[in-house]
């Protein structure tokens, strides 16, 4: 009889991850079930290129675990933990490195098929979220695109909701400017 | 737009608007066609945003890299069909709000009348009563979709084999986890090492701008001194200069000369020379007698030859009272020959006569200085009288005099004399005149 881990929440999930060597892999599985894609897609628009987001997700994942294996107490906001994780991994990234231009040939990432005109739209948006400063990207990314609450995206940052708000309205307006011209004939196909 | 309706439309798309608000937002969206045109392009942003979210997925071999570096041998969950069913929420929730929109853009000027519902569901209630009451943002950010997964009936053995391998790659992990801790501190002491190695250069670094800083300082100060002794020098020079420019007027005007006068230096060193006359000359003289006269014989006919004589002159005994006038005194001896016929006894005969005599008085000299030969040649005036032994003299020449060098005068002219001399028992009065030359010697 094995357990369904779809029932189970975050914490439930995180906890198994620490204490049952047994049924670790899958609740890690469920968890990376649930926020994989979101972390995919955070790394990918805050750092811009594909192979930085590739290596920044998978040692998200690590530390993650390695975290999980460690905790001796548990976590309410498992989702939360996970992006911290993968906002200081980017963080330090882009510390290190000054970040490169946007090569959008590293855009055609996915597993599904991607259309040409899928493609253009990747493009479009890397290249709006190219024009914006670090601090906006990472909060719209977070909250316009993943959906992230204002308060949630305040324990991860430390910032005020108000100046979350702020930047995400502003990032929000320079990315619709940009991509105006763009945005009318796309969604009248779709 | 105004800045109310900025924060209205922002605060929709965050899901952030309460019921009262949100039928202050649609009354404004009806009413405004700038508004209803932002709502319309935020809305078209976020569902390209979200369809173009949707196919952002981990790659397959990145999940199956994830779990193989954490030791899991399970193959990764369907990432791509939850993330289908996360979006795809998303993505209608988005399309239906982009209708609504377009209803309003279609009956945006209609009247508004809240009868207990929102703005938003009474116009679309009176326009359709299929559309759907659009989903605010907030609903939006529900939770994701629970991700179905199957499970796998393993068998007892099968599950002790796998606890085994699991223990191994726990074991293995373990491993890792040492050797990147080993890593992370030789990265740590190489980093520190860094830093001592930095610190280092630093301080060199500091040791090589203070000595530069020296050098600059000492050559600044050289260059300060070899600019203050050239300036010395230079006042030193410009004092010589102008004591040499003083000198030389001052013995310019002692020289009776005009200061920046046009002279040239050899002109002038000559005329300095032919200044200072000393104050005894000595000279002799020859006349040339072209005709001579007795006035004592009947006959005259002037048979003299020539005239020589001795003379002095004291140049500078009298003061000069016109530039170029020398004044003397003159003395000398002197023999001519004078060879004249007369008749005796009724017979002519040839009477030649060689006087020699004393004589002394005054003269005076006159010349003019023009600038041949560097002034060493002037025209000169010369007129004298005095006693003779036998009587007065007087004479005057015209003529050229010129001093090839200091103290020495060569003269050449045309005089004329008179002369009273004694010859045998009688007293005569010759007459000369003729061309004379001579040169002279001043002590």
């Amino acid at each position: 009889m094995t357990t369904d881990f779809s029932t189970y929440t975050d914490t439930m999930l995180f906890a198994v991850i620490s204490q049952s060597a047994e049924q670790r892999e899958r609740a890690f599985a469920e968890l990376y079930a649930r926020y994989g894609q979101k972390v995919y897609l955070y790394c990918t628009k805050v750092m811009g290129n594909r192979h930085d987001a590739n290596d920044l997700y998978q040692e998200t994942w690590i530390r993650f675990h390695n975290a999980a294996l460690k905790a001796e107490t548990a976590l309410d906001n498992v989702a939360g933990y996970l992006f911290r994780i993968a906002r200081n991994l980017c963080l330090n990234k882009k510390r290190d490195a000054k970040k490169d231009l946007v090569n959008f040939d590293d855009f055609s990432f996915g597993s599904i098929d991607t259309t040409l005109e899928q493609k253009e739209l990747s493009e479009l948006i890397a290249r709006a979220l190219d024009i914006l400063d670090d601090d906006y990207r990472e909060c719209f990314v977070l909250h316009e695109i993943e959906g992230m609450p204002y308060d949630e995206l305040s324990r991860i940052t430390g910032e005020t909701v108000a100046a979350l708000k702020n930047r995400v309205w502003r990032a929000r307006k320079q990315v619709r400017e940009f991509l105006s011209p763009f945005l009318h004939e796309y969604t009248e196909r779709h | 737009m105004t800045e109310n309706d900025y924060i209205l439309l922002n605060d929709y798309l965050d899901g952030a608007l309460d019921d009262g608000r949100e039928e202050e937002f649609f009354g404004e969206v009806a009413r405004n066609p700038v508004l209803r045109r932002e709502l319309n392009g935020s809305l078209r942003l976020r569902t390209a945003l979200r369809m173009e979210a949707a196919s952002v997925i981990p790659p397959a071999d990145l999940s199956s890299s994830v779990f193989a570096s954490l030791g899991y041998a399970q193959k990764p969950a369907n990432i791509l069909g939850a993330a289908f069913l996360q979006w795809g929420g998303y993505l209608g929730a988005a399309l239906t709000g982009a209708l609504l929109v377009w209803f309003l853009m279609q009956f945006g000027n209609m009247q508004i009348q809240p009868q207990g519902q929102s703005v938003s569901q009474q116009l679309l209630t009176v326009r359709t009563d299929t559309v759907v009451i659009p989903a605010p943002a907030q609903q939006l950010q529900t939770s994701p979709p629970s991700f179905a997964k199957e499970e796998a009936t393993v068998p007892d053995d099968e599950r002790a084999a796998l606890n085994k391998r699991i223990a191994t790659l726990e074991a293995a992990l373990r491993n890792q986890s040492r050797a990147a801790s080993a890593m992370a501190q030789r990265e740590s002491n190489r980093a520190e090492q860094d830093n001592q190695e930095r610190s280092i250069l630093a301080s060199e670094r500091d040791e090589l701008a203070r000595r530069l800083a020296e050098a600059q300082s000492a050559l600044a100060t050289l260059n300060e001194q070899q600019r203050l002794q050239q300036n010395q020098e230079l006042q030193a020079s410009e004092q010589r200069e102008s004591r040499l420019a003083e000198q030389s007027n001052t013995l310019q005007q002692t020289l009776g000369f005009e200061t920046g006068s046009p002279m040239r230096p050899v002109q002038f060193a000559r005329q300095s020379e032919l200044q200072k006359q000393r104050p005894v000359e000595v000279s002799v003289r020859q006349l040339l007698l072209r005709s001579s006269s007795n006035v004592a014989v009947e006959s005259n006919d002037n048979l003299g030859l020539y005239n020589v004589a001795v003379q002095g002159m004291l140049p500078d005994v009298l003061p000069r009272i016109i530039p170029g006038l020398a004044l003397g005194i003159e003395f000398g001896r002197e023999q001519f020959v004078q060879q004249y016929r007369d008749v005796l006894n009724g017979q002519t005969a040839t009477i030649t006569q060689r006087p020699t005599l004393w004589w002394g008085g005054v003269a005076a000299r006159y010349g003019i200085r023009t600038g041949i030969f560097d002034n060493a040649v002037m025209p000169i005036v010369q007129a004298g009288g005095g006693l003779a032994e036998s009587g007065f003299y007087y004479r005057a020449a015209v003529g050229l005099r010129y001093e090839p060098v200091q103290s020495v005068a060569l003269t050449i002219g045309f005089e004329q004399a008179w002369l009273n001399y004694r010859a045998g028992l009688g007293t005569y009065l010759s007459t000369q005149n003729g061309f004379t030359t001579g040169i002279g010697f001043q002590f």
